[in-house]
């Protein structure tokens, strides 16, 4: 069995994730996203490259698509799959992805219809579409038809993101999507458990970026922040709606918390109020901090921050101003700075990362003095300028600890530049010696997987697990470390149409309803009646085989000798026969006994014969018996 | 009502009875069992009824009756005896082995004579069948069983026992048991039982990776456990590269995806101690260093605190704050990485963390390790606005211990504090003392603030009452702390602002209680004013100058401090804290030894003194330490015990005052520095150092058998670092004194030299006083100059004054004069009376060992007629 894995968007580059795997007939996709560099074909993933089985279209292609997160790079394209391509079958994701992705998709269209741009999907479309998704919860597993199992785990990155651990048959394997090792505030970081993996596809949007301590960052923020309210200055921050005004807002209401501090802070209505009350309602999904206090106080219920309106835009004294869009390409934030850039005492604190052609690519690139936002207007821009960097993916280390926890057979790299991956494949192949892939849009790769054969092993035989350290245990290698294997004894049993199982030595013959055969060796063993009646006149002098018969005086003279000899309490005086284990001496009164081998002996020479009889087990003490009875 | 009850109990001796009872006999029992009234007849009855059930009952009910008989043990011990048979019996069978063993657990928490007996019961034979047992209830309750009779409560190894090895085995064996919880227990019970038989064994490592998460935390207890164990076996030259293979092994796990996990493995890490600074240093970034260390890539060990310190969860963060402390006093460059990131923790959601890197700021700072930088200042004075008490209260405490480098840095902390007295008068005593302390710290910075603040203080005009506000009141605070620290800063200030502080007086006092007293800080505020004290303010402290009462309470600060870093440097066999002693020191230095009180100058000087040869004693021992623990070789090791030898010499025969056991002390450190001596000069010296370790024997002798018949044990005591002296309760006022000399030479200018004529003696123009030298001391001038020492002999008789204080007007001739210019070194010194006799056979000098009484001097001679041709 093999997994085919076939990369149809995301590969070599960032946008468009959508990868396609194929175990064993069934299909899956992760993530159906878009690119939003181009505005033709390519924006979408060439689903055409999907073998599709006959006429039945992708619904009989795909056994099912499994959603990461909302952002449009993972989702984008989805409406256009299942309503014009037609794909019909089940689609999995979060709730706080379903709840947030029509916001975004409708966003999008917006735009895209603003601009005048050919739709690629309509406000129905997204709807529709919506319809057909089920909703997971993390680390609830989900059956797809009878081979398929899904599982999600928490991702960070954004509210509602989430890793997807996916078996069918024996074959397990885990697509990250976009995720976050280093807890945000408002997020945690990703966890899962340990797995026995055959691939992981993971994302390498910072493939050999190591980043250091956000606090330093974070520390230098709230020291401008501050100086700037202090000296009365007003704070304008803009930001996406989603994420980062979050991350930034919690950080500040906690600041103004501890420093006791009055000064306002103020969201710009629309979607970030919106979008709160999402975060609020999904508050199980977000940092550990936050779950924990939310029975107390929501911590998106911000104390300090009240609703914006564009007249309190002249309003005296120091505030804080949180305004979409985020890098200030037009719509409020723009309007607010107009007003505010002026003033030497105020602060604008944008994004690490702003579009070339922006406002705010302008305001980063250099100390600008002015700026034409059109034709007729010309700013001067006298206020502070601060940048905040925060990226809600993991780094390098954080990739290289995520496969190293879950040390998979084999990695795949999507999501990042191709130099990049192509260091890190490196590093996963010489440090932790994981084979890896990364390919291109298009390609497949096929990975090889062990046929495992799960056996059933029966209580009886877990019980019995014979500790070898505890038996193997002597003075010489008590302070060796320990050997760390266990030996458990058993037999394997492979019925056509069961599943094979391991059972204990016990219960073999009754699983297979059978009857215990033991295998007896018998020996009649001539006895020079001479000897023994010289020895029984010794006794018999001695007067200890006064009034027994024949046979019986025999056998209690054997019983003397053996006793004699072996030394052993274990020799047992039967009624007719004497027993040491399983071995067994009667008096032999036939005169032609089947056991009775090798040439005759003369005739004349009375003999007395006894029949023993013994099992292998025995086999040693048996020829040490026989060889004692012959003398 | 007893009665009623024990009728019921009948079914439990019929074999017949139905289950409902049965069940309804045994909760009886209990009802009786935990009533406190019922009487020692009852019991019995219930005891016996229980034993005859068991031994006669149905099987399905058997666990319930010896849970129940084992709950009846605990409160009466007297009946464990028959469980105990009980419990032997069915342990060997094969049924109801597990609550058999759950039992005899029971009975050995039980108290008494519960473990003897218990113990008595486990035979080798039997202790291995039962682990071997295929049940996994039955080997899980034997560990807890055996970890509670053989290990718990003994540290040390008990008395041999045939058993021991046994349970050894069990220990060992089951750790690769297929059962995470027994895998678990072995694993708890083996780090005790390595513990206390003083084993060292690799075990732990490969479990390290379990999947079950408390196999993990086991194992991590395990491998730090074992790791201080070894360390203490492990020799010297080895420790470091044993201590850094642990930690490294430790490192990966750091990153676990258990809170539980993570926690303890930074608690863990912070117990290996002598981690190499490359290793920690690799620990504070993500970005991998590319260095082989001991062949091991330290690779793993990247971020473990950083990614501690940023972890979710708050338990981690605060383990991460908690373990940095570990390490920072070790290495300077891991300590400022260190300070960043905790100062960052500062700015934390979660108030434990917060508190716990301010912990370990002040452990840093008590170190003398928290230097301040900038880009600190904002984060960590914004800590004294938090609205948590507590928290501000630890700033403040941090605070105190701070170095400020700048005016800057001591300008904005000033600033803060004072705000802080604005928003938060609740905490007016703390905010008060603590301006005091850093004032007192830096007093001169505090002086050029409190100048450059007096308008402040200024009151403009009659109508405008300031000196209430709360700023004015920390800004007096600020002034008078640097004038207490240095009488001569005081004449900086305008004395106005002593004034103006009288009134405050109560407000001020309360704060700077635990360094002066009221009436102490009302005598110098009007000293300073220049208004006459009253002095019918009587008060048991009155003889107390004030400036020497802060003195006192200064000297007693430091001496605890000190004694708390000897304690640790012992404990911990970490690198000495040269750095915290020093501290120690230079915080006494600050005092005027002039200005105070007779009786407070010898007390100061004696510690002073004391502190650096305890230093010295550190620093010695630092560089005698094995190479690869990166020390720094700044002094030559024989110049510090030379050194040593001449500071000790100094604190023996200029201390007048000292008691027995002090002096003990002295001698016994001076046999210290004549061991390390020997090792470190070898056989060059060893004739003069054992002739001195002979007399400082016989004086050792001398003291002690005045106290004790029996003659010293002194072989036993300069083996290890003798334990300090307990300075806390030396008493500065009992009259401890300082022999003393100044010596001034009446021309000391280098522009003028003095004259004189090659050949002929020189008459060196000196005014020498002395301080607490009796009659019969033996002073002696030392001259050195052109290759030639000269002593002359000073009689005491030829000074004018008492015996606290002489001073003589003196030429002395210097008879070597050489033929070209030369520079004369003159000292004054004093023989030692019981010294050793020097091997000089001069006959004009003294005929013992000398110590230096004063400064030397330094005078320059010019041939006549030279001297005055260039001028």
């Amino acid at each position: 069995m093999a997994i085919e894995c076939l990369v149809l968007g995301a590969g070599q580059m960032v946008g468009k994730s959508c990868v396609v795997v194929t175990v064993a007939g069934k299909r899956i996709m992760f993530d159906c996203g878009m690119h939003m560099g181009y505005a033709d074909a390519r924006s979408f993933p060439d689903f055409s490259l999907i073998t599709r089985a006959d006429e039945g279209g992708f619904d009989s292609a795909i056994s099912c698509v499994i959603i990461t997160h909302f952002h449009l790079d993972h989702i984008g394209a989805l409406p256009y799959f299942t309503e014009v391509c037609g794909y019909s079958g089940p689609i999995f994701m979060t709730y706080p992805t379903k709840a947030l992705a029509p916001l975004m998709l409708e966003d999008y269209r917006k735009v895209k219809d603003q601009r005048g741009d050919e739709e690629k999907f309509t406000s129905d479309h997204i709807i529709k579409c919506m319809d057909k998704v089920t909703t997971v919860d993390i680390k609830q597993t989900v059956h797809v038809g009878e081979d398929i199992q899904i599982c999600a785990y928490y991702a960070g990155h954004v509210l509602g993101a989430a890793m997807f651990h996916v078996k069918v048959g024996d074959a397990s394997m885990v697509y990250t999507g976009d995720y976050n090792m280093t807890p945000d505030r408002h997020l945690g970081a990703a966890q899962i458990n340990h797995l026995a993996l055959d691939l992981l596809i993971t994302e390498s949007t910072y493939a050999t970026t190591v980043r250091d301590s956000k606090y330093a960052r974070e520390r230098e923020f709230l020291k401008v922040v501050h100086k700037c309210i202090y000296r009365g200055g007003k704070v304008l921050i803009p930001a996406f709606a989603l994420g980062r005004a979050q991350e930034l807002c919690i950080l500040l209401d906690d600041y103004w918390e501890r420093m006791n501090l009055k000064v306002p802070i103020y969201f710009s209505a629309g979607l970030t109020i919106q979008s709160n009350m999402y975060y609020k309602t999904f508050i199980g999904w977000t940092s550990q901090k936050i779950k924990d206090s939310s029975a107390i106080k929501n911590a998106f219920d911000f104390k300090h921050v009240c609703s914006f309106k564009p007249s309190m835009i002249h309003d005296p004294g120091p505030c804080v101003l949180f305004a979409t869009p985020g890098m200030l390409t037009g719509g409020f934030s723009v309007e607010v700075f107009k007003h505010w850039a002026p003033s030497e005492k105020n602060l604008v604190t944008l994004p690490g990362y702003c579009l070339a052609g922006t406002l705010g690519h302008k305001l980063m690139s250099g100390k600008a003095t002015t700026v034409d936002l059109d034709k007729d207007t010309r700013i001067d821009v006298r206020c502070q300028i601060h940048q905040l960097s925060f990226s809600p993916h993991t780094d390098a280390k954080g990739i290289m600890d995520m496969v190293g926890y879950l040390s998979p057979k084999h990695v795949i790299l999507v999501h990042g530049e191709k130099p990049k991956m192509a260091a890190l494949k490196g590093r996963i192949e010489s440090e932790l010696s994981i084979p890896c892939w990364f390919p291109a849009n298009g390609e497949t790769v096929i990975i090889p997987t062990a046929q495992w054969v799960k056996i059933e092993a029966s209580n009886a035989l877990l019980n019995s697990h014979n500790n070898s350290n505890l038996h193997d245990f002597s003075t010489q290698n008590m302070l060796l470390p320990t050997q760390g294997e266990t030996v458990v004894e058993g037999f394997i049993m492979m019925e056509k149409g069961k599943k094979a199982k391991a059972v204990h030595k016990d219960e073999l013959l009754a699983s297979l309803s059978l009857e215990e055969n033991k295998v007896h060796f018998a020996y009649c063993c001539p006895v020079k009646v001479q000897s023994l009646e010289q020895m029984a006149t010794k006794e018999l002098s001695a007067g200890t085989l006064a009034g027994m018969e024949l046979d019986e005086q025999w056998l209690v003279l054997l019983f003397m000798k053996l006793k004699e000899n072996i030394h052993s309490t274990s020799v047992v005086m039967g009624s007719d026969h004497l027993s040491i284990g399983s071995f067994k001496i009667y008096r032999c009164l036939k005169d032609k006994c089947c056991h009775r081998v090798g040439k005759l002996a003369d005739p004349e020479e009375p003999r007395a014969y006894f029949c023993c009889s013994w099992t292998k087990e025995d086999e040693k003490l048996a020829w040490r018996v026989l060889s004692i009875i012959k003398d | 009502m007893e009665d009623l009850l024990l009728k019921k109990l009948c079914h439990l001796h019929q074999t017949s009875s139905k289950s409902d009872d049965i069940i309804k006999s045994l909760i009886t029992c209990r009802a009786l069992i935990c009533s406190s009234a019922v009487s020692e007849s009852s019991l019995t009855f219930v005891s016996t009824s229980i034993l005859h059930f068991i031994e006669h009952g149905r099987g399905q009910y058997l666990p319930f009756a010896i849970k129940l008989f084992s709950d009846l043990v605990i409160p009466n011990p007297s009946y464990s005896p028959p469980l105990i048979d009980l419990c032997s019996s069915l342990i060997s069978t094969d049924n109801h082995q597990a609550e058999a063993l759950s039992a005899l657990l029971t009975i050995a928490r039980s108290g008494g004579e519960g473990k003897l007996l218990v113990k008595s019961v486990l035979k080798e034979d039997l202790v291995l069948s039962l682990a071997g047992s295929r049940v996994v209830s039955v080997r899980s309750q034997l560990l807890r069983l055996l970890f509670f009779v053989f290990l718990h409560g003994q540290e040390t190894r008990a008395a041999e026992d045939d058993r021991d090895h046994a349970v050894l085995r069990v220990f060992f064996g089951l750790t690769a048991d297929l059962y995470p919880t027994v895998r678990s227990l072995a694993l708890d019970g083996l780090v005790l039982l390595c513990k206390k038989w003083s084993v060292g064994c690799d075990v732990g490592v490969e479990l390290l990776h379990d999947d079950d998460v408390f196999v993990r935390l086991s194992a991590v207890r395990l491998v730090s456990g074992l790791t201080q164990l070894r360390l203490e076996t492990t020799p010297a030259s080895d420790r470091g590269k044993f201590s850094d293979s642990q930690f490294l092994k430790l490192c990966p796990l750091a990153r676990d995806m258990d809170v539980r996990v993570r926690v303890e493995v930074l608690l863990s890490l912070e117990k290996i101690k002598l981690v190499s600074e490359i290793v920690l240093l690799q620990t504070l970034t993500k970005k991998i260093m590319k260095v082989e260390h001991y062949g091991i890539p330290i690779s793993c060990a990247a971020g473990v605190f950083l990614q501690g310190l940023e972890d979710e969860y708050h338990e981690v963060r605060r383990a991460a704050c908690f373990s940095l402390g570990g390490f920072v006093n070790l290495y300077a460059k891991f300590s400022s990485g260190a300070l960043d990131l905790l100062m960052d923790m500062l700015n934390d959601d979660s108030d434990a963390v917060q508190l716990q890197a301010l912990q370990t700021l002040l452990q840093m700072a008590k170190n003398n390790d928290l230097i301040a930088q900038e880009s600190h200042m904002h984060m960590f004075l914004g800590t004294l606005t938090n609205i948590k008490a507590q928290i501000r209260n630890a700033a403040r405490k941090v605070i105190r211990f701070t170095g400020l480098r700048n005016l800057d840095l001591f300008r904005q902390s000033v600033n803060a504090l004072l705000r802080n007295m604005e928003e938060y008068r609740e905490d007016a005593k703390d905010i008060l003392s603590t301006i005091f302390c850093i004032g007192k710290t830096h007093g001169g910075l505090a002086t050029r603030i409190t100048n450059e603040r007096y308008p402040e203080i200024e009151q403009p005009g009659p109508e405008e009452f300031k000196l209430g506000r709360p700023r004015v009141l920390g800004l007096l605070v600020l002034g008078i702390s640097s004038s207490l620290s240095n009488e001569k800063l005081t004449h900086t200030f305008p004395e106005k602002i002593f004034l103006y502080a009288l009134p405050l007086l109560g407000r001020i006092s309360p704060s700077l209680e635990e360094f002066i007293s009221r009436d102490d800080l009302l005598s110098f505020l009007c000293n300073c004013a220049g208004l006459p004290f009253a002095e019918e303010t009587e008060s048991p402290s009155k003889d107390l100058q004030p400036v020497a009462a802060l003195t006192a309470s200064a000297i007693k600060q430091t001496l605890k401090r000190v004694s708390e870093v000897w304690k640790m440097m012992k404990t911990r066999s970490s690198r000495p804290p040269v750095k915290a002693l020093r501290a120690c020191r230079e915080q006494l230095e600050m005092f005027d030894q002039n200005v105070c009180d007779e009786d407070f100058t010898g007390a100061l000087i004696f510690c002073i003194e004391y502190i650096h040869v305890l230093e010295l004693v550190a620093e010695i021992w630092e560089q005698m330490q094995p190479k690869d623990l990166l020390i720094i070789r700044t002094n030559k090791l024989d110049l510090l015990l030379k050194k040593l030898e001449k500071y000790l010499g100094r604190l023996r025969f200029l201390s007048l005052g000292l008691t027995e056991k002090e002096e003990t002390h002295l001698l016994e450190l001076s046999l210290l520095q004549c061991a390390l001596s020997l090792s470190a000069f070898g056989s060059t010296e060893a004739t003069q150092i054992n002739i001195k370790i002979k007399s400082l024997l016989t004086r050792l002798e001398q003291l002690t058998a005045r106290e004790k018949p029996n003659s010293y044990s002194w072989s036993t005591h300069i083996v290890d670092f003798p334990d300090l002296l307990t300075l806390e309760d030396l008493d500065v006022r009992r009259g401890l004194r300082a022999r003393k000399s100044e010596l001034r030479a009446r021309v000391v200018d280098r522009e003028f030299p003095l004259a004189f004529v090659p050949g002929l003696p020189v008459g060196i123009p000196l005014d020498i006083t002395l301080q607490n030298i009796c009659d019969s001391d033996s002073v002696w001038l030392r001259m050195t100059g052109g290759g030639a020492t000269q002593y002359g002999f000073l009689s005491v008789d030829r000074f004018g004054g008492s015996h606290l204080g002489r001073s003589l007007a003196v030429d002395l001739p210097f008879y070597a004069t050489p033929r070209v210019p030369f520079l004369l070194r003159v000292v004054v010194c004093l023989e030692c009376p019981s010294g050793d006799l020097t091997g000089t056979k001069s006959q004009h000098g003294p005929r013992r060992e000398t110590v230096d009484l004063s400064q030397e001097v330094e005078i320059y001679l010019e041939e006549v007629g030279k001297s005055r041709s260039w001028c």
